[in-house]
């Protein structure tokens, strides 16, 4: 079981460069967090394209989200890999062999060795057989909880928004939008200062409700969330002792499942 | 005692049609508005009448919720049952589940029987002479209740009624009472210790009624059943400190009807 974890990224910073794109899906729409409005390559036949992510900073980075791809059918025969440079013409490229990215569909969120590289890119090494498509691209570090939220959690419940009116005879009746949250309520006891700091950074990079982060559970499965509060404060209880409580969280279920192939998981990281 | 349950159901994947015609001043549609008191009716009083749902797929179904009816108004010389089929048209597999027994016409059914994992359902009006008045139904709910693992806790509050005042002062400061409408029968009740499995039904049918917006009927351990609404738009369940156990702390209902 390995231990939750958020990825949290400022796409206002990357850049990306790619190959030809079809009009309506361009590029700016891998800065937009929105998983659904996607980028879409216009060849759907070349071979050996890349898409350059120029992440903006040389910070920390260990893991990748890509959202809402079509990787497993927009290619016939060959390899997706990632790789990292410290430049954008990739003179220093290192691949990361063992991510078989074209083995995924829907999305994809796995750890790498940890980098501060800055550039990053996709190479789509075979021949298209259709329009690749990608909808979010995350390239971060992710934020490691030391230990388990504790019990009294709420998770995988669901909010709506109802409007509803009484009619003259006292007749309840309702309407909704249609659309619906998932609601995660966890608390985080006994984390490190590290733990705290790092959170805090996160806050101020999400900047409270506004932007989206990746929050996933012991088991891998993966939210594409919103913090639910614009305060959600780190107390202090003692020195390397700090609580997260009511970290709440709104958003939805993505299909990505959480890999770490370069990390063991070792049981007594759950033992305090 | 049986433990309290909830039916629910999700009207929208029901396709309702009659055998015998529709007056179209209260058509099929009536039916799949979770509206008790819009009715559909029939256009004849003919004998051997089939109001028939398709559920859309195969649905295991122990009991039938009748609301709004008027079945003893219209009722037949040989019963009137609910049916079901292995095909709309009532041509294949037909079976009785059970014969309905009416208390009174709007006087809330439900009947029950052993699981039927079936698609197609009917209310079946048997005879040989045609009944006294148009067959009338305002509600129809087809499912397999989810029961709660355990009573509700101590601490509950059930039956009290609700009401909406408005107030005035008068001058001379008297005060002036008015309402709208009556009451609404509130429920604020707590479940804990529930397991895993009550926990999963539980969030599945918090998200087919879609929390406030959808009634269902609650069924107390008592056999009291109540129409009625989730009084917010998010009810969680939240673990404990015992591995496979959820607890359920506020679950608020209130009667889609304010007449009490």
């Amino acid at each position: 079981m390995q231990l939750p974890r958020l990825l949290y990224t400022d796409l206002s910073k990357y850049t990306f460069t790619g190959p030809a794109v079809e009009s309506g899906y361009s590029l700016y729409n891998l800065n937009n967090y929105n998983r659904n409005s996607t980028v879409r390559f216009l060849d759907a036949s070349g071979t050996l394209q890349y898409l350059i992510i120029d992440t903006g900073n040389t910070l920390a980075k260990n893991a990748i989200v890509l959202d809402n791809v079509n990787f497993d059918t927009c290619m016939d025969a060959g390899t997706i890999r990632l790789e990292s440079s410290t430049s954008d013409d990739f003179v220093d490229a290192f691949r990361y062999d063992g991510l078989f990215l074209e083995d995924y569909t829907k999305s994809l969120f796995m750890s790498f060795p940890e980098t501060t590289r800055r550039y990053f890119r996709l190479c789509f090494d075979g021949t298209m057989t259709s329009k690749c498509e990608i909808g979010n691209i995350f390239i971060s570090k992710l934020l490691k909880f030391n230990f388990p939220y504790l019990y009294g959690y709420k998770k995988d419940n669901y909010e709506y928004k109802t409007n509803d009116t009484v009619t003259i005879s006292g007749l309840l009746r309702a309407s909704n939008a249609g659309y619906e949250k998932l609601v995660n309520e966890f608390n985080f006891k006994f984390q490190t200062d590290s733990v705290k700091n790092e959170f805090i950074d996160f806050i101020k990079c999400v900047r409270g409700k506004a932007y989206p982060f990746y929050f996933t559970d012991s088991d891998g499965t993966t939210t594409y969330v919103h913090m639910a509060n614009d305060y959600t404060p780190a107390m202090v209880e003692s020195f390397n002792l700090s609580d997260i409580s009511n970290l709440t969280m709104k958003g939805e279920l993505t299909d990505a499942v959480l890999e770490l192939p370069y990390e063991k998981i070792y049981e007594d990281e759950l033992i305090l | 005692m049986p433990n309290p349950s909830i039916l629910y159901t999700d009207l929208s994947t029901y396709t309702v049609s009659s055998s015998h015609g529709t007056n179209t001043s209260y058509p099929l549609s009536n039916l799949k508005n979770y509206m008790e008191t819009s009715y559909w009716i029939g256009s004849t009083k003919t004998e051997n009448q089939r109001l028939i749902f398709d559920l859309g797929s195969a649905v295991p179904v122990t009991t039938v919720v009748i609301a709004g009816h008027n079945l003893t108004a219209a009722a037949t010389d040989n019963g009137i049952f609910i049916q079901y089929a292995d095909d709309a048209a009532f041509t294949s597999g037909v079976t009785s589940a059970t014969e309905i027994t009416s208390t009174g016409d709007d006087i809330t059914i439900r009947e029950s029987f052993g699981t039927v994992t079936k698609r197609y359902w009917a209310i079946y009006w048997s005879g040989t002479v045609p009944f006294a008045a148009f067959p009338r139904i305002g509600n129809v709910f087809f499912g397999t209740p989810m029961e709660f693992t355990t009573p509700y806790d101590n601490g509950y509050k059930i039956e009290n009624a609700e009401y909406k005042t408005n107030e005035a002062t008068t001058l001379s400061g008297t005060s002036r009472m008015s309402q709208t409408y009556k009451g609404r029968i509130i429920y604020e009740i707590k479940f804990s210790l529930q397991n895993t499995a009550l926990k999963t039904a539980f969030q599945t049918f918090v998200k087919t009624v879609r929390g406030r917006m959808y009634p269902f009927y609650f069924i107390d351990s008592d056999g009291t059943q109540r129409y009625m609404h989730l009084d917010s738009d998010y009810v969680p369940v939240s673990s404990t400190n015992a591995t496979g156990y959820y607890n359920i702390e506020t679950l608020k209902l209130r009667t889609q009807a304010s007449t009490f």
